[in-house]
């Protein structure tokens, strides 16, 4: 067996939808602009964010 | 006996190359994953891209494998750094399976790890196709029976393999 890197990165994100969210979300992060600079949210909870909202999208879509 | 390759690259030749002379050698246009994301994002919401997706999934190519070449080609396009690109890599999968699914287009995700005994989708399609064509051609194919094992001349030789980076062939 050889390690697919995309595969295991897509796991591990799924796995981590489990994890309850942090508190340092921003509000209106989706909006144009995004984070103030100097944010305290790191770029591995920006990126879950991100997946969380096309995940819920792509939910919302096949439930009609 | 075979000739050996004698046009690899030279060991550290990528360092002899002038500072900034190449795209990924420059500082990279989008410095945030969060940059980095609305950049793909806009360009894969365009009908161009989707319908150019949707082609590379019925052919069998895997969501993670576009993923993959996306961010690589990002990289060597000094659009994005390596470590942003992988950051970003689950966010571009779950996109472009937000776009197959709106498309209502069958898709394999490819995000088990590689089994060198099992064969990739891709290359199961390309093969049907050149079979067919093969047949449409009126050439005669010759049928394998897949439930038979292979005799002792067709089967690969396993057991007497020598392993590691020394043992390669030339």
């Amino acid at each position: 067996m050889i390690t697919n890197p995309a595969g295991m990165l897509y796991r591990k994100m799924e796995a981590s939808l489990e994890e309850p969210t942090t508190d340092k979300k921003p509000e209106g992060f989706f909006a144009r602009g995004g984070l103030q600079q100097g944010s305290s949210v790191e770029p591995k909870e920006i990126v879950s964010l991100y997946f969380k909202h096309f995940r819920k999208a792509r939910e919302e879509f096949n439930n009609g | 006996m075979a000739e050996p390759i004698f046009d690899a690259p030279i060991p550290g030749g990528s360092l002899t190359k002038e500072i900034g002379s190449r795209p990924y050698k420059s500082p990279p246009q989008y410095n945030t994953v969060e940059d980095a994301i609305d950049f793909y994002i806009e360009r894969m919401s365009t009908e161009e891209f989707s319908d150019k997706l949707v082609n590379s999934l019925e052919l069998g190519v895997s969501v993670a494998q576009i993923a993959n070449l996306m961010q690589i080609h990002g990289v060597m396009e000094g659009q994005h750094t390596l470590d942003v690109s992988m950051l970003i890599l689950p966010v571009l999968m779950e996109f472009i399976r937000y776009i197959a699914e709106t498309r209502n287009t069958e898709y394999n995700m490819g995000i088990d790890d590689y089994d060198p005994n099992v064969a990739d989708d891709a290359l199961i399609v390309r093969a049907v196709r050149k079979l067919k064509a093969a047949e449409d051609e009126g050439e005669e194919v010759e049928s394998i029976n897949m439930n038979e094992p292979l005799s002792e001349e067709q089967a690969p030789l396993q057991e007497n393999m020598a392993m590691g980076l020394m043992a390669r062939g030339i």
